[in-house]
């Protein structure tokens, strides 16, 4: 508003009224200058992703090459063979697939349930326990990180995939996150109609039965979203392996990265680095492509229905 | 005997998060508090020192040091996410627009990449040698300073690196709450010659105010136990004259480092006092006004 009132007042000083294109014109000409701003931005998110990838394919003397070159000049596959042989990469990336499937099924099983019930079921307290789980979506993961340290040794998981499993607060990973119920909850309650559920309790179903046979198989879309909310929460997930796991061969691979990274200067592998950081990116890319419209609807579910 | 399976099933299914988070977060969210009033570094039983860990803190140049990045930080983020992330909606939500889920999908990339590599691949961009940005810089004139010895640098570098790693992900909450919202009051809006930029703050912001809040406590929540950023960047001792130390980097290293647990638990609650006190702000800040 300012700059167009600055304007007419410096048009009015030189005299003119201001210029008045014809509508068209003006509308084309303010079409052109978004899509450029877009592409420039959307330039901007991509070229960290452009220098990973090629950095991941130059060796070690091209990436420190003085200018950096733009196209990798000899691209190579060194750098994967030579990390998945001299470093435990292979084993991290694995106990990762494990813990992200194992957090992915838990989520799928545990959030459905208990969005089912606080969708459908009418039960006591209902509401504010609901209130009370959204609640919990707001205590910070390093807030309860030591207490659970302590715990967590105390019961010999340390060093153990457990505790990657187990603690369900807001960004923590765990096969319960709160997220997950909200989200199911949501879903379940505008995917399902109350008079088929009511038709198969008259039927004698258990409320197990009915979740199982008629709730699972109705909410495809909305388990898919769950599945990849949960998937990239614990692929990417760093402080709690950091914190809770400790032999290398159960190092996850964001904190197998680091412990390449420590290393200093002059022996810093940055080659190997940003290989391992292509290969961890790349399912989570090739993933996307595939079930994109899942991935929005599953990153951004229930943010917007309150 | 049915009607007690009725009045009980509904608990068991709920069960196992309500177990897990008494377990694993309700229990350490007392005890943190708990722990934070002794002096304790683990093995023997501690000392209750009252609040002596909080009274430490403030005398700690290296917990004002976090304290003032973080809340840089929160400043140089949070606002400009939300605006930033509400501007690419508006564009991408308005007509005559192209590729809109390219641009969308472009934008939400980041998202996908764990922070720990989003920090790894900013290292060497911003690598004062060779990086892409040092040749930027050298474009225009601007002297290449090298991230990991400049003292001014690791909150903008941080920032940026938030921005990129959001803005898509804020975007796409932004545009899905765009699209909820009467196009025929935007439209109308439009008829009456309202100017781009007036339509936007006297209409739009307004109507997407609940959304707007929602993301903002988001990464309010974010911002204020910030952690793989800068523990990627810069450790747990924050880098030369500790401007890499936020809250998050020195709780972990008194805690884990230190082994001083009661003090390192003292810092967590800033942390929860400091979410709290965000987030109830602008909880009331974006509740529907009279008018």
């Amino acid at each position: 508003m300012g700059l167009v009132r600055n304007a007419r007042v410096r048009a009015a000083a030189v005299g003119k009224a201001p210029a008045r294109r014809s509508a068209v014109d003006t509308q084309r000409l303010s079409s052109i200058a978004l899509h450029v701003f877009l592409a420039l931005s959307a330039l901007a998110f991509v070229i960290p992703y452009y220098w990973l990838f090629t950095s991941a394919f130059k060796t070690l003397p091209d990436i420190q090459r003085i200018p950096p070159d733009l196209v990798p000049r000899s691209p190579t596959l060194a750098n994967f063979v030579e990390l998945l042989r001299t470093t435990q990469y292979s084993r991290s990336i694995l106990n990762s697939v494990v813990v992200a499937s194992v957090t992915t099924i838990g989520a799928l099983f545990f959030c459905s349930l208990a969005g089912y019930a606080f969708a459908k079921l009418r039960f006591r307290g209902r509401d504010l326990l609901f209130l009370a789980m959204l609640a919990t979506m707001m205590v910070p993961t390093v807030v309860v990180l030591i207490p659970n340290f302590v715990m967590m040794s105390r019961m010999g998981l340390v060093d153990t995939f457990w505790p990657l499993l187990l603690i369900p607060v807001s960004n923590s990973t765990s096969v319960a996150p709160p997220f997950g119920i909200f989200w199911m909850r949501q879903y379940i309650g505008s995917a399902i109609h109350d008079e088929l559920l009511e038709a198969a309790r008259i039927d004698g179903a258990s409320e197990f039965g009915i979740y199982s046979r008629i709730v699972v198989p109705t909410i495809g879309p909305g388990l898919a979203g769950l599945a990849i909310f949960a998937l990239t929460l614990s692929w990417n997930s760093f402080l709690q392996p950091l914190v809770f796991l400790r032999s290398p061969q159960n190092l996850t691979y964001p904190v197998q990265l680091v412990a390449l990274q420590s290393l200093t200067w002059p022996l810093r592998p940055t080659n190997l680095i940003m290989a391992g950081g292509a290969l961890s990116v790349a399912p989570m890319l090739l993933l996307f492509v595939l079930l994109q419209r899942h991935f929005i609807a599953g990153l951004t579910a229930g943010a917007v229905k309150e | 005997m049915t009607s007690f399976r009725r009045s009980v099933t509904p608990y068991l299914f709920i069960a196992p998060f309500y177990l897990l988070f008494i377990a694993f977060g309700l229990v350490p969210l007392v005890g943190s508090f708990g722990m934070s009033l002794f002096a304790w570094r683990g093995a023997n039983p501690g000392n209750f020192v009252k609040f002596g860990n909080y009274i430490a803190l403030t005398r700690d140049p290296a917990f004002w040091r976090a304290f003032l990045n973080t809340i840089l930080l929160w400043l140089g983020t949070v606002p400009t996410i939300t605006f930033l992330g509400l501007v690419f909606a508006v564009i991408l939500n308005s007509h005559g627009v192209r590729a809109k889920g390219l641009f969308r999908s472009t934008f939400f990339l980041p998202v996908l990449t764990s922070l720990v590599v989003a920090s790894l691949v900013f290292t060497i961009i911003f690598d004062p040698r060779n990086g892409i940005m040092a040749i930027v810089f050298h474009l225009f004139g601007i002297p290449a300073f090298d991230f990991r010895t400049s003292q001014f640098f690791p909150v903008p570098l941080i920032t940026m690196i938030v921005l990129w790693r959001w803005t898509g992900y804020v975007v796409v909450i932004q545009l899905a709450g765009l699209q909820t919202l009467p196009q025929n009051v935007l439209d109308a809006a439009t008829i009456d010659g309202a100017e781009r930029a007036q339509r936007f703050f006297r209409i739009t912001v307004p109507l997407m105010r609940p959304i707007l809040v929602f993301t903002t406590v988001l990464a309010t929540i974010g911002i204020f136990s910030i952690f793989d950023e800068p523990f990627v960047l810069y450790g747990t001792q924050g880098g030369p004259g500790e401007a890499g130390i936020f809250l998050g980097t020195l709780m972990y290293r008194n805690a884990f480092e230190y082994f001083q647990l009661g003090y390192a638990s003292a810092i967590a609650y800033v942390v929860v006092g400091c979410v709290f006190i965000a987030s109830t702000v602008q909880l009331r800040f974006g509740r529907p006004s009279t008018q």
